[in-house]
């Protein structure tokens, strides 16, 4: 009985599997097809979002020894956001920080995804200092030194 | 055009792995293209720790510096004029449609999984918080930095992370997108290693059946080229099935060249992750009884923990770097987890969608095994593995709701091949 069980079981298993290998196919033809032709960049912004264009402009603008510190303010300084600033932006020195403390880093860094849009307009308004700023995402970074 | 390099590169890995195999007569009953998938591990393993051990002697890691060594293996071997370059030959086996038909779904699979690996740069979160973020830190430093982990607060062992960054170092950039094909060589020569093992063991029919289910398995896809391209588990997989292999070898064979390789591979495996070092202990337990209770040659228990040399390294270079970030330093033993625990590793056992049916036929093949008591090794293997998971999730200091659910897919992707193994072998 347990092996009947059992080979029932297996064939089920190829039989999804069969199923499974089409549905890769078709993926691979059909979803997967827009990816193709996107470059790198635009590949990394489908998958990232926002935070591919901010970071890549703080990349940008920030040379490989500066010292940055990501503002609290932001509701992005998740660890999550933090290992992403780490993965783009070394060899540059990373830290999230409660209060920008001028003389300690060469720039602050605030970053609000676009669901954020009035607590960026507030902060972004309370903020003195040289800002860069781009195009497509809410953020910039104050140059500090 | 950097694929083409990243590919270049694993061949120069595969290279010097199977110069090793070739230089130490092993596995010399096995065909040319055989041999491939340990040279793959072992030409991975060995390079990271060549790339290790230049950092903390302060050599560079260009790559002429690192190529040297192996040329002078390389000409020795050529000098001992046994050495018969790229002895090829292959002939291919008469098959009935069904079998050709199951070939050609395996075909579909890895090219699938390579598509997919090609297609996109990577998204999966410990490639960008751990393991591709610490090559790229390595590539960029220069050496083994341990500021990188006091930054990351954590100090798993190096192998992927400096496999990552010798492919940087070969590209002169690091290039997260081509850099994800070092994950599909894990998918692919799996797969590879495990029709052979199964095709040796149990005949052609049900290699080409139970390989086209293991590689059809999405969590697998997933981890070789999808959106998990990036993790190490697959790579831990891929060791802990060629372990595997090579034990269940060296236990037919007593021969201590079998040995000797499998102590390389287990050096390897204690280093990709830190659950690898757990079936690297299972394993030296299992070598123990058979050298000691059943071979008596006290010798090849010596040969047998040649493994210690690379992990007691390892563990030299985190104390006299003060690395000791552990997630379980302060916890304590939470015993009613049980049954959450438990609920939690079933719903991933019955996930489909990951799994298919390989969890749900390999409890049924436990329920035959029960019976007919067959394979006791492998069960054993897995049994204890799992147990040491249960460990750490009792003194976690996350709810099983969270650690279990998050991490449950990746910690049976270690075990999955040999679980394959145990159903196809009933």
């Amino acid at each position: 009985m347990i092996r009947r069980v059992f080979l029932l079981i297996l064939g089920l298993w190829f039989l999804l599997s069969a199923g499974r290998v089409g549905n890769n196919v078709i993926r691979a033809f059909y979803s997967e097809r827009e990816w193709i032709f996107l470059t790198d960049s635009q590949k990394k912004e489908k998958l990232l979002g926002e935070v591919h264009n901010f970071l890549t402009f703080v990349q940008k603008n920030a040379p490989p020894n500066s010292s940055i510190a990501i503002s609290l303010a932001s509701p992005e300084s998740s660890p999550g956001f933090f290992y992403k600033s780490l993965y783009y932006l070394y060899p540059r020195k990373i830290e999230i920080v409660d209060k920008f403390t001028k003389q300690n880093f060469d720039y602050l860094i605030y970053y609000y995804p676009l669901k954020y849009s009035e607590q960026y307009s507030c902060v972004r308004s309370q903020n003195q200092g040289k800002i860069f700023r781009g195009e497509n995402f809410q953020g910039y970074i104050i140059k500090n030194r | 055009m950097n694929h083409l390099i990243v590919i270049f590169s694993l061949l120069f890995l595969i290279s010097i792995g199977y110069l090793l195999i070739s230089f130490g007569n092993f596995l010399s009953d096995l065909k040319f293209y055989e041999k491939i998938p340990y040279a793959f591990g072992l030409g991975v393993g060995v390079v990271a720790l060549q790339m290790f051990i230049y950092s903390r002697l302060n050599i560079s890691w260009e790559a002429g510096i690192i190529v040297s060594p192996w040329t002078l293996v390389f000409l020795l071997r050529l000098y001992n004029s046994k050495f018969k370059l790229m002895k090829f030959k292959f002939k291919a086996p008469r098959i009935a449609p069904y079998q050709f038909a199951l070939f050609v779904l395996i075909v579909i699979n890895l090219l699938y999984t390579f598509f997919e690996a090609w297609l996109r740069p990577l998204s999966s979160w410990d490639g960008w918080a751990i393991w591709l973020l610490k090559a790229k830190m390595f590539f960029i430093d220069g050496f083994v930095n341990p500021q990188a982990y006091h930054l990351l607060k954590e100090n798993y062992p190096y192998v992927v992370n400096l496999a990552s960054t010798f492919l940087f170092s070969a590209l002169g950039e690091a290039d997260d997108r081509s850099v994800l094909l070092l994950f599909y060589s894990f998918y692919f020569f799996l797969v590879a290693s495990f029709f052979f093992t199964l095709k040796k063991e149990l005949g052609l029919r049900k290699a080409l059946f139970f390989t086209f289910l293991l590689s059809s398995t999405q969590n697998l896809i997933r981890h070789g080229g999808r959106f998990e391209a990036g993790y190490a588990d697959l790579a831990l997989g891929f060791y802990i099935f060629a372990d595997f292999t090579l034990l269940v070898r060296f236990i037919k064979s007593r021969d201590y060249k079998d040995l000797i390789l499998l102590s390389l591979f287990l050096g390897i495996t204690g280093l990709i992750k830190e659950e690898g070092l757990v079936f690297v202990l299972i394993s030296q337990a299992v070598l123990t009884y058979y050298i000691l209770a059943k071979f008596k040659n006290f010798k090849l228990l010596l040969v047998s923990l040649l493994w210690v040399i690379p992990i007691l390294d390892w563990q030299l270079y985190k104390i006299l770097n003060g690395l000791s970030y552990s997630l379980y330093a302060n916890s304590a033993f939470h015993p009613e987890r049980i049954l959450p625990i438990f609920i939690e590793i079933l719903k991933e056992v019955i996930n489909i969608r990951n799994w298919n049916f390989l969890w749900l036929s390999f409890l049924f093949g436990l329920l035959i095994f029960a019976k007919y008591g067959k394979r006791r090794l492998v069960y054993m293997l897995i049994g204890f593995q799992v147990l040491s998971y249960l460990a750490v999730f009792l003194i976690s200091p996350y709810e099983p709701s969270a650690h279990v659910k998050n991490v449950m897919d990746r910690l049976l992707l270690h075990i999955a091949a040999i679980a394959v193994y145990s159903i196809a072998a009933i």
